[in-house]
């Protein structure tokens, strides 16, 4: 079956993180990709070769814009100019959507640059859905959220990641981004079982998902983006394509970066779980 | 303005000081702000953090620590390599902490995560080998990051240049494109910084005056030797002399030859034009 996403937003199919050393590859290639999803903080504050390479390759394929620092739950005030900025970039390059993550990036005026977690309770809860709605209505579209991998849990919290971020979508009227690979890394890191995560979780509000490889130490996993996506989160993704329906998807790859072709070739790998859901899907409406 | 979550605010900046400390986590919980923030965390930081099956507590949070130092500080190295080649990594990398932690990043902007590490090198920073050679490679490496992210603009082209009647060149005032800058060293750091980018092994050099230009063409960052004449004639120009006292300023320099400079201005200027420098001339 397919759980429509509630605004409608499209399937864009299957599609890459736009990276610089892929740059000439596309333009001299133009490859046959559905989609690229950029780091927004890449292409601002720049008027360098980015946003000169971006400008050619948003006049061919969609783009979506996943940022890394609104820091939508620290508890500094909303930088309502980086919001702006985002908003012209957005309408620069025609982006489907926006979003970032389910984390806070810095405070007191000092940025960390990485995805913090919020202690998940009730305080935090209120805290994003109310950041959640002024950058919505700064925006003047839906964000798109991302669960984030964390690496602590915090003894304050007295609700669980997915039960929180499926609260704060319907609080907030936001839509998610379901990041399969930092589901497994999660889930591994906190001792849970990811398949029990994704039970309950607001497909309705899901419009794109997240796959990448990730460092596994032992002890813990790290979301490092360095490598080829593993069996396991492979089958979480087979799951949620099956359960949710068809989503955006987009593969994730930022260090050791090899060449476009085998990232593209590692993206590809998604459409068998995408077939196997329309197949699925076809087979329920025939019964 | 205090925080509407006042809990959520001390557990943000008390995991913020924990993690950014750069002796690691466990030292950052018992700085007095870290304590003044969350005390009970320094009693048995299972207060604060759970332990995993596999993990304690610190080593949870020391994670966030690990990822922080290492991610800002591949960012330095990727913007000041031949600072790296000098230092070597382990000076390099001690020095790039040391800087962090006293300038810790306040934009959500990485490219201006290395703004002031020329000035702490030289002003800072404890024995750095070489440290007026190196501050000065550090100082090229910043400004081609600077003039990479430039605003773009538009350049003056052969229409408009060929309109300004001969006899309004002398009144004339140029102004040139966000993505310049002129730099003047005590060493000769462009031949260094190449021969580093060549995979050569060269020795720090003597000093030697040398100047260069950086400017952006076809979005690539380049760097001009310039002669001294050059680099007298430039920086009067841009300080907004017009081009006559630009020229006479430049002429009047100790061992530089009016008759040469005369014979040869058009050609640099026609280069600088040419690699579309010149943004406008007013006259």
């Amino acid at each position: 079956m397919t759980i429509p996403n509630r605004w409608g937003l499209p399937d864009l199919g299957l599609g890459m993180g736009l990276r610089t050393v892929h740059y000439q590859h596309i333009l001299e290639h133009w490859p046959s990709i559905d989609w690229f999803e950029i780091i927004s903080e890449n292409y601002i504050d720049t008027e360098g070769r980015p946003i000169w390479y971006l400008d050619q390759i948003a006049e061919r394929y969609p783009i979506v814009m996943h940022g890394v620092s609104m820091s939508i739950g620290s508890t500094d005030p909303i930088d309502v100019p980086f919001l702006k900025k985002l908003k012209a970039l957005a309408e620069r390059v025609n982006a489907v959507w926006l979003g970032d993550h389910v984390c806070w990036t810095g405070v007191a005026g000092i940025n960390g640059h990485d995805l913090y977690p919020v202690p998940y309770n009730e305080e935090s809860l209120r805290h994003m859905v109310d950041r959640i709605r002024i950058a919505q209505d700064i925006l003047e579209r839906p964000l798109v959220l991302e669960n984030p991998s964390t690496y602590l849990t915090f003894r304050s919290s007295t609700i669980s990641e997915p039960e929180f971020i499926a609260r704060m979508a319907e609080e907030s009227d936001c839509a998610l981004l379901l990041d399969v690979n930092n589901v497994y890394v999660t889930c591994r890191n906190h001792d849970l079982d990811p398949n029990e995560y994704l039970e309950g979780f607001p497909y309705d509000r899901v419009v794109q998902i997240h796959l990448a490889g990730h460092t596994d130490k032992g002890t813990h996993c790290i979301d490092t983006h360095d490598d080829h996506v593993i069996d396991e989160v492979w089958e979480l993704y087979r799951r949620v394509m099956a359960e949710a329906g068809n989503r955006a998807t987009l593969l994730e790859w930022d260090d050791k970066i090899p060449q476009f072709e085998v990232v593209h070739d590692e993206v590809r790998k998604a459409e068998r779980f995408r077939q196997a859901a329309t197949a699925s899907e076809e087979a329920g409406h025939g019964i | 303005m205090e925080s509407e979550s006042p809990q959520l605010d001390r557990i943000e900046r008390w995991m913020l000081a924990a993690v950014t400390h750069p002796n690691g986590a466990a030292e950052g919980l018992r700085t007095p702000e870290a304590l003044s923030l969350l005390p009970e965390a320094a009693r048995d930081l299972e207060n604060v953090v759970l332990p995993s099956k596999n993990m304690s507590s610190e080593e949870r949070l020391q994670v966030y620590a690990n990822m922080y130092y290492w991610r800002l500080i591949d960012i330095l190295f990727e913007e000041h390599k031949t600072t790296h080649h000098i230092l070597g990594a382990d000076l390099f990398c001690d020095l790039a902490r040391d800087y962090l932690h006293r300038h810790p990043s306040r934009s959500k902007n990485l490219a201006l995560l290395g703004s002031s590490f020329p000035a702490y090198l030289a002003e800072e920073a404890w024995d750095v080998p070489h440290r007026d050679f190196v501050v000065e490679v550090a100082r090229l490496e910043r400004a081609t990051e600077e003039v990479f992210d430039a605003l773009r603009s538009p350049s003056i082209d052969k229409e408009e240049l060929a309109a300004i009647p001969p006899e309004s060149w002398a009144d004339a005032k140029l102004e040139f494109i966000p993505a310049t800058r002129l730099l003047s060293f005590k060493y000769p750091v462009n031949a260094y910084v190449q021969a580093v980018k060549d995979g050569e092994e060269p020795e720090v050099p003597e000093p030697a005056p040398s100047w260069v230009l950086l400017y952006r063409h076809d979005w690539r960052v380049w760097r001009s030797d310039l002669t001294r004449p050059q680099a007298i004639l430039l920086e009067s120009l841009r300080r907004g002399d017009s081009l006559g006292e630009a020229l006479a300023h430049t002429a009047s320099q100790p061992g530089i030859d009016g008759d040469a400079l005369a014979a040869d201005v058009g050609g640099w200027f026609q280069k600088w034009t040419g690699l579309d420098l010149i943004r406008s001339i007013l006259v």
